[in-house]
């Protein structure tokens, strides 16, 4: 999130009403012993008090069901089955878990085509659970054996596993649950399509109340105005955009200027572009001038995976190709023939590739990358290329030229990722981008979610965060995402369920006031309220 | 089991637009706060493992066409369904370039994308 938008957050504070939530009740699905009731030893980390692996899983999920609960909204009860099973992992590769959501309506409105809604935001419209108590609103799966063994005794994804911790602070290797949980759980409160991608068919032959609001900016069509022919094109399209209102007027606050690589002189454009875990940040400052391509005298002479003559690239950004070797052992063979940048180009369709280090080598120029087709164009105008990386004036990172959020939508069609997400390209990370990185926080910051679920017709806690009848004087929720009172109100509640006194509450609240403090979330006013309402909170 | 006649109403109240489907949704007056007692007896429950909070699993349709074979109509002008299996997403870890885990999503059935391993760059 924009520093600005935490500012302005922390003093909205001051403004705000009392607030009542929604209850998301997680449903144990889980066989004695197993999952969610593994009784095996865990020590207690990051904020989670659990001492089983089970016990943390169940706490972390519920911490996951109070923060959505205290975001939303709703006189029903939003059931949630929750449920870990030794999934595929073998060599193919590993699935960590799968969720969406269970019951789904279709409900008619006055002057729309009857729509299909995700089962608890139906609850929330009609004010009732339609289900009366049975079946579940949500769905959601993960992998138990993930970096533990599997039934078979074969060891499944050594080195990773689930980071059960509350605070954010997932250690390297391995994968914070409650990230994953919050995504999980969104897609089954709202945010995904019911069509079928591939196909371009409607479930059912229903519309839905997410897809409502898509719109392909390629046929300057909205979604449902589209043949199934024109919706199979669009999701490859790579232009989908959501057109909802809130999300529209949230993205400025969210999102980043946009930087683009711009090509001058021959070729002429902007270009996004893929950056490197090795060497320095590109900056306008040191990602500039002109572009010569790598010709190393090999029989594959632009890869780049052997020394080029002394000097030959020099004060010049190196145009590589991608394959044969490591990223930056291509970068070390520009820089030492003097290159003071490198652009690699992908070597096959898709985006412009992330790029790994490799140990054997150190590059200290800053390098990139770019699709096959902007290499190609770039290629095509050499010599006489310059590069620079620059601000797109009135752009956006992660949405198009008129401001509305841009969606994934690669080629070829990811089913079950493509049109469900927001766009990799998204700057900062979102939680509903289809690749969560660790650079995210659900615990504190929904990005353009909420914002989105407003769209859908769901309302979010507009009050403060409550510690038993006392008022926080924070926000569950502000424009923008940011959800530190839904953060305080279910830490809250987990330090009052695992706490065995009063005592043990209050020094849990207190261990969690710090750190809110110390991360600078909080004003010292606030964290004085904190103490002083989990005082009374008996 | 059928709903009482309030919720009745308040369902016939969403049909005719009473209930707006608009962003701009004002805040309800009876939802749950975090102090009920049965809330706060629930989440409780959960978090012990305790039997009240366990149910056998829910099995979704498989397919689209299983689904829409047992589509019903539970309200005036309200049809339930589930969603099918080939719907749901799953999730693979992904490494990302700076050595950290994340995740992606493919579908039910489908095979994980393969991982390039670090440095790898075909």
């Amino acid at each position: 999130m924009k520093k600005t938008l935490l500012l302005t957050c922390l003093s909205a504070a001051l403004f705000a009403g009392n607030a009542l939530a929604a209850t998301i009740i997680p449903v144990n699905a889980d066989p004695v012993g197993q999952g969610l009731n593994d009784p095996t030893p865990l020590k207690p980390a990051g904020g989670n008090p659990g001492t089983s692996i089970g016990e943390q899983r169940r706490i972390a999920y519920q911490f996951a069901a109070e923060l959505w609960g205290a975001v939303l909204q709703s006189d029903a009860e939003i059931r949630v089955q929750a449920s870990f099973q030794p999934l595929r992992c073998d060599a193919s590769g590993t699935v960590l878990g799968s969720a969406g959501a269970g019951a789904i309506y279709v409900l008619t409105e006055p002057g729309q085509p009857d729509t299909l809604y995700h089962g608890a935001l139906a609850d929330s419209l009609v004010g009732f659970d339609i289900q009366n108590g049975a079946g579940v609103d949500v769905v959601s799966r993960f992998n138990a054996s993930f970096g533990l063994t599997n039934p078979d005794g074969s060891p499944c994804s050594p080195g990773s596993g689930w980071y059960y911790g509350l605070d954010g602070n997932t250690p390297s290797g391995q994968t914070n649950f409650l990230n994953v949980v919050m995504h999980e759980i969104a897609h089954g409160l709202g945010f995904s399509g019911f069509g079928n991608v591939s196909t371009g068919a409607p479930l059912a032959g229903f519309q839905d109340i997410y897809s409502r609001f898509v719109y392909d900016n390629n046929s300057q069509s909205p979604w449902y105005q589209l043949t199934n022919a024109g919706r199979v094109a669009a999701t490859i399209g790579g232009n989908l955009a959501f057109r909802g209102p809130q999300v529209t007027a949230e993205v400025p606050l969210v999102l980043d200027d946009k930087v683009a690589l711009r090509a001058s002189g021959s070729v002429v454009g902007n270009f996004n572009y893929g950056t490197a875990a090795f060497g320095p940040a590109a900056s306008p400052a040191n990602f500039n001038g002109s572009v010569v391509l790598v010709n190393d005298g090999s029989a594959l002479p632009s890869q780049g995976c052997a020394a080029s003559p002394a000097g030959a690239y020099a004060g010049r950004i190196a145009l590589v190709d991608r394959g044969s070797c490591a990223f930056e052992i291509k970068a070390r063979f520009a820089q030492d023939a003097g290159a003071t940048a490198v652009l690699i180009a992908n070597n096959a369709p898709g985006g412009p590739p992330a790029m790994a280090a490799d140990a054997t080598v150190e590059a200290t120029v800053p390098t990139l990358s770019v699709t096959q087709a902007d290499g190609a164009a770039i290629k095509a105008g050499l010599p006489g290329v310059t590069l620079a990386l620059a601000l797109v004036p009135g752009e956006l990172q992660g949405a198009d030229p008129n401001g509305f959020a841009l969606l994934f939508a690669p080629n070829p069609v990811q089913p079950g990722s493509s049109f469900s997400h927001y766009d990799t390209s998204t700057s900062p990370n979102a939680l509903m981008e289809p690749a969560i990185t660790a650079s995210l926080a659900a615990n504190y910051n929904l990005d353009l979610t909420p914002a989105l679920f407003r769209d859908e017709g769901w309302t979010l806690n507009q009050g403060n965060a409550m510690i038993g009848t006392c008022d926080t004087g924070i926000p569950v929720v502000e424009e923008g995402g940011l959800i530190i009172g839904a953060n305080v109100q279910a830490q809250s509640n987990i330090c009052k369920i695992t706490a065995r006194n009063h005592g043990a509450y209050q020094s849990c609240m207190a261990q969690y006031t710090k750190r809110l403090r110390s991360g600078g979330l909080i004003s010292g006013s606030e964290g004085g309220q904190i103490t002083s309402c989990a005082s009374n909170n008996r | 089991m059928k709903p009482s006649t309030s919720r009745s109403l308040l369902a016939a109240s969403f049909l005719i637009g009473a209930v707006a489907l608009a962003a701009t949704a004002t805040a309800q007056t009876t939802g749950k706060g975090d102090n009920s007692s049965n809330n706060k007896r629930d989440r409780a429950d959960f978090v012990r493992g305790n039997d009240n909070t366990k149910r056998q699993r829910v099995v979704l349709p498989k397919t689209e066409k299983e689904a829409i074979a047992n589509m019903r109509r539970v309200e005036p002008g309200i049809i339930e369904m589930q969603l099918p299996e080939d719907r749901m997403v799953n999730l693979v870890p992904v490494r990302n370039a700076d050595g950290s885990m994340g995740f992606e999503h493919v579908a039910e059935g489908q095979s994980p994308p393969v991982k390039l391993p670090q440095g790898e760059v075909k």
